[in-house]
């Protein structure tokens, strides 16, 4: 009896066993995988956050030298950067591999061969031409006394003539010339834009304008012009003349249609800052004949928006100087100048929102002066403190 | 023939035994093959979660001509990739068209060289890409055609911690795209970046770009 009982038992207990073995072995296989995914988990997620947080470290500032004409990129992040990839003006990536440690410089590069951008192994893509032009136009005509400077604006605040021809909406853009609209145009080193405020085309060639005569102050940037005509012309070829009947005491304006975004919370004044190029001719049995302050160039900004509109007249800074390759009293004058507009200053408030913004200026002959303005140009123009709106961008 | 007490209580037994023995390895090896089944699953699940963390898609150039993705692998390793180019609906997430199947022409550069990219054709119901979290077969398609990513970048790039380009032609997918939008609803290209476990491609990246 005892004997009996004992076998049913034993029959029992190894089922049981055998049942309970292969629960344990299921749950620890699925316990062990779900453990060994959390640690998969957490370990590529690790390493993927401080790939990201290397990433974000990654920092190069571009900077103009004046003397060398050089374009100087730097590491000021904190992490090595490897650049592996540049790409040209003409649109050719090439591949090559450039450590950078944290602090130091590329200084090979110039304004004439520096790469158009720039990238990195984790993928940062720098842009270096663009910035150290712009830089260069900043500089262009202010004595560089200790060789390096620094980078006066970010490069998403300034829209020089190269970067009107990018990405924005041609339209936007006309002068107007004591109350006549005139069509603007302007060269990105491949093809010229026209824009009237109404359309906008693209030419690979026009006659008329030479492009090596749109950098009238030598500073390897083309300046936009003023076209003799209201509208720009469907033509493949087109002949455009630059407007010159200026009279005795004009207003010259520059158009921008929804320039400016201002944010939400932003800074407390808008600042914008320009540069125009001017030629103007005495004739030198003139009075005043070889002194070219004989005649008075104003500036200012205007801020617009519906009804409301801001305007701030501008300081500007001139120089003047005999133009190159031309005899006679043809001076070239270059005015940089700015205009701040106090945010919450005025009774109504730049509020949030899209602005336009138009640049005028006065222009007026000293009395009995037989000093002619022969053309009126825009190199750049920048704003601090305030977003370009996207279709600028 | 009559069987005696004994010879029938052993039969019975017999036929327990086996009987329990035989569900007693049935369910063994249904329990086993469940398990088997979810290990499986989940070492897939752990591959793909790895390889999707492992990779980094951003826009590098992009100009009226084309769109140039950089694709970067942050570990180095060698990791077979394979790329798609479908336009999808914004709202339903359904493959409207292949753009690949116009050809080659459609990716201008891959890696530092322009090769001769012929794309291949492969079943729809190979090809896993990812919908809000999930993997699901290509729907409404017998076929996806691929770019399969060749050895030399692999070797190049990938192994050496570099990312390589992938140009998009603008120009040569415009149509399509013109088309499809002329359909209504919003449209987005996505450039899918795959991978083989075994024989099968699963999504392990995307870049998208509102057309």
């Amino acid at each position: 009896m005892l004997t009996r009982r004992v076998r049913r038992g034993q029959a029992e207990v190894i089922g049981g066993i055998i049942a309970i073995s292969l629960l344990i072995v299921s749950t620890a296989t699925i316990y062990f995988l779900a453990t060994s995914t959390q640690s998969t988990a957490t370990t590529e997620f690790a390493k993927r956050t401080s790939f990201e947080a290397e990433r974000d470290a990654e920092r190069v500032a571009v900077m103009y030298e004046p003397t060398s004409k050089g374009c100087i990129v730097s590491n000021v992040g904190a992490v090595v950067i490897t650049i592996v990839r540049t790409w040209d003006s003409a649109g050719k990536p090439e591949e090559l591999k450039i450590s950078l440690p944290p602090g130091e410089s590329i200084s090979s590069w110039t304004l004439d061969n520096a790469p158009d951008l720039i990238v990195t192994s984790r993928g940062n893509v720098f842009a270096v031409k663009g910035e150290c032009q712009k830089i260069a136009n900043m500089l262009s005509n202010i004595p560089a006394p200790g060789g390096v400077s620094g980078q006066p604006f970010t490069s998403k605040e300034l829209i020089n003539p190269t970067r009107m021809t990018k990405g924005m909406n041609k339209k936007l853009l006309y002068a107007v010339v004591d109350g006549d609209v005139k069509s603007v145009i302007y060269y990105n080193g491949t093809k010229w834009l026209c824009s009237d405020g109404t359309n906008s085309y693209y030419y690979s060639n026009i006659n008329g304008i030479s492009i090596s005569g749109l950098d009238l102050d030598y500073d390897s940037i083309y300046e936009s012009i003023i076209n003799d005509s209201r509208f720009c012309r469907p033509l493949s070829t087109p002949t455009v003349s630059e407007y010159n009947n200026f009279s005795d005491s004009t207003t010259v304006s520059y158009v921008f249609i929804n320039l400016i975004n201002i944010p939400e919370n932003g800074v407390d004044t808008i600042t914008v800052y320009f540069k125009i190029v001017v030629v103007i001719s005495l004739p030198s049995t003139a009075a005043g004949g070889g002194d070219p302050h004989v005649i008075t160039i104003s500036p200012f900004i205007t801020i617009a928006k519906g009804s409301l509109s801001f305007t701030a007249p501008a300081t500007t800074a001139t120089v003047s100087r005999g133009l190159q390759a031309q005899s006679g009293y043809t001076y070239v004058v270059s005015i940089n100048g700015y205009a701040i507009f106090p945010v919450r200053g005025f009774n109504f408030g730049l509020n949030p929102g899209m602005y336009n913004l138009t640049l005028s200026t006065y222009i007026t002959k000293k009395k009995g002066s037989n000093v002619n303005l022969n053309f009126f140009r825009l190199e750049y123009i920048a704003v601090v403190g305030a977003e370009i709106a996207d279709p600028w961008r | 023939m009559v069987l005696r007490k004994g010879q029938s209580d052993l039969m019975t037994a017999m036929i327990l035994v086996s009987a329990t023995l035989t569900i007693g390895l049935a369910f063994s090896a249904l329990a086993m093959s469940q398990v088997s089944n979810i290990v499986s699953r989940g070492r897939m699940q752990q591959l793909l979660m790895s390889e999707q963390a492992n990779l980094v898609l951003y826009r590098e150039v992009e100009n009226e001509r084309s769109l140039c993705v950089g694709i970067l692998r942050i570990t180095p390793s060698v990791t077979n990739y394979a790329l798609a180019l479908l336009l999808v609906d914004a709202s339903t997430g359904l493959v409207e068209q292949d753009l690949l199947e116009q050809g080659g022409g459609v990716i201008e550069r891959l890696g530092a060289g322009q090769p001769n990219i012929v794309p291949e054709r492969v079943p729809a119901s190979s090809v896993y890409l990812i919908y809000r979290g999930d993997y699901y077969t290509v729907p409404m398609k017998s076929y996806v055609y691929i770019v399969r990513v060749p050895q030399d970048i692999i070797q190049n790039y990938v192994t050496q911690q570099r990312p390589f380009l992938v140009c998009i032609s603008k120009e040569a997918i415009a149509d399509s795209i013109a088309s499809a939008i002329g359909e209504g609803g919003a449209k987005v290209v996505k450039l899918i970046v795959l991978t083989h476990i075994g024989s099968d491609l699963y999504e392990v990246g995307e870049w998208s770009a509102y057309p």
